[in-house]
């Protein structure tokens, strides 16, 4: 008698997922529909990326913004806040930014980059403008070097010289260099918005040892990244 | 005479902001006449930039300041972007995972309410019919005709919904009575990819944890299996082979699933097999895929 195994023929059910067993996909989740404003809708807005909630919002469907505000806002308010030093100040521009989007999200291309490279870049901008309108204002006792910064912008990944993922992976690489000290002041200071004095406060070290392991390792990212980048920006300064 | 290392010195905090106000005039003053240091503020001032962007383009989401949120929505209502009001707008993380809850309610309501899922396993495909499933079990010598052009239909035994895995077989275009809400399917058809099928059982398979899953923030474009497909196929007949004729257990791999990243534009996902552009950006390693064998009965 043979055994039932025996007589079991298999077959593959999906022919195309036979064919790709290891990229098994769906469009589904990139199609981009107006999402209404149902609860499934908003629901499903939420699964989307972020190139196909630009491309919704394009589309004029503006509730994409409040998902894209939701996802991205925080990133942006640490670095206004880390640029203006001021909580409410740092809210106020993030806000604007992300009004700002809404009325310029057509001259985002998904084709040149993703979302967010975009988003803070555009942010960046806006908020180095939000700094310098301050100062005039006398919100900042001064900044005498605002002069110099028309030089860096417009901000584009091609005036940095890197793109976004390119020199996230960089600034990493080069951190990890860094002496733990001089690592750590540089991440207290631009990460967590804290000031020299603050972070003496923290480790217990003196402002003045603080000051001096910033310079150093700003110093050492300074070499590393210009070895890469001078003949650029020789090419912009001239 | 001051040397000129004290200006790189201030130069460096001038771009970070950690100048006292004496300092700061120095400096002013000596780069008006030294190019050095304007250039080395310019630098400075790029790697403020590169600094800050680079975290921010890494970090994953943080906190904000309370009710942020619902303040931006009001001042973007006021400024006429046609958004809802600050206390509708959006769903908060409670009203996402009861809009969840109540989906998976409604499809779990559904599964025990009726049949809804027909397999022909004579094709090799899932059929999707409006039909209703007469679930008679069938005498074994009926079983053992299964492939001889008679068709046969899978009775759901677990919690499992299955549905058309080929969409170009499905000649309605409409979603079958029972199926998945969209953003489920996505994950149940990917799951599906080791599915095979025989006259008496037909292997099917279902993420362990969908709910988990589907409030992940971003719904994943891509997903790929870490288990081989051959290995699939092998461990299901040693299954079936050692269950005789009792209904398999289930198999489980220990092995997680990736999350990619979405395919260039134009090119259709399936064909978007190129290693170095799908870098994984979620791989769930510790949840292990669960896979039922779904009892075949002839109508």
């Amino acid at each position: 008698m043979s055994s039932r195994i025996a007589r079991l023929v298999f077959s593959a059910v999906t022919p195309r997922a036979a064919d790709f067993p290891d990229a098994c996909v769906s469009d589904a989740a990139t199609e981009v529909t107006p999402a209404g404003l149902s609860p499934l809708g908003l629901l499903r807005q939420r699964f989307l990326t972020d190139e196909a909630l630009a491309r919704v919002l394009q589309g004029g469907n503006a509730e994409a913004l409040t998902v894209l505000f939701e996802r991205h806002a925080s990133s942006l308010f640490r670095v206004a806040r880390r640029i203006l030093r001021n909580e409410a100040e740092a809210e106020d521009a993030v806000q604007q930014i992300f009004l700002d989007v809404f009325r310029s999200i057509q001259q985002f291309d998904p084709e040149k980059g993703g979302f967010k490279a975009w988003l803070l870049l555009f942010a960046y901008q806006r908020i180095s403008n939000c700094r310098r309108s301050l100062t005039a204002n006398r919100f900042f006792d001064s900044d005498p070097f605002d002069e110099l910064l028309p030089a860096v912008f417009p901000l584009t990944e091609r005036s940095l010289g890197y793109s976004l993922p390119e020199m996230s992976l960089l600034v990493e690489q080069v951190m990890s260099t860094l002496r733990p000290r001089q690592r750590r002041t540089i991440e207290l200071i631009y990460y967590e918005g804290l000031t020299a004095e603050e972070v003496s406060k923290r480790t217990g070290e003196t402002v003045r040892v603080v000051r001096h392991n910033l310079y150093r390792g700003l110093e050492k990212l300074r070499k590393a990244f210009w070895g890469n980048v001078s003949s650029a920006l020789k090419g912009e300064s001239r | 005479m001051v040397n000129h290392d004290y200006f790189d010195f201030l130069c460096a905090l001038a771009a970070s902001d950690e100048l006292t106000e004496p300092e700061r005039v120095e400096l002013h003053d000596h780069s008006l006449k030294c190019v050095s240091c304007r250039n080395r503020i310019l630098e400075m001032t790029r790697m403020n930039a590169y600094l800050l962007l680079s975290h921010a383009f890494t970090r994953r989401r943080g906190r904000l300041p309370e009710g942020m949120r619902e303040r931006f929505i009001a001042r973007a209502i006021e400024q006429g972007v046609p958004l809802k009001s600050p206390a509708t707008a959006g769903l908060g993380a409670l009203g996402l995972a009861s809009a969840l809850f109540i989906i998976l309610l409604v499809t779990a309501g559904a599964i025990r309410s009726g049949p809804f899922s027909i397999t022909v396993a004579d094709n090799g495909h899932f059929d999707t019919g409006s039909k209703p499933l007469h679930a008679t079990k069938p005498a074994l010598s009926d079983l053992r005709q299964g492939s001889g052009g008679r068709r046969s239909y899978a009775k759901p035994k677990s919690v499992l919904v299955q549905r058309n895995l080929d969409p170009s077989t499905n000649s309605h275009g409409k979603k079958p009575r029972g199926a998945l809400p969209d953003h489920l399917d996505i994950f149940q058809n990917h799951y599906f990819s080791g599915g095979l099928s025989s006259p008496h059982y037909t292997l099917a398979t279902m993420p362990v944890d969908v709910g988990r899953l589907s409030s992940l923030p971003y719904m994943p474009s891509r997903l790929r299996l870490a288990v081989p497909p051959a290995l699939i196929r092998d461990s299901a007949l040693q299954l079936l082979a050692d269950s005789g004729q009792s209904t398999p257990q289930l198999m489980i791999f220990p092995s997680g699933f990736t999350f990619a990243t979405p395919p260039p534009p134009g090119m259709h996902p399936a064909l978007d097999n190129d290693p170095s552009r799908m870098p994984s950006i979620l791989e769930l390693r510790g949840t292990p895929l669960k896979f039922h064998f779904v009892e075949n009965v002839t109508q």
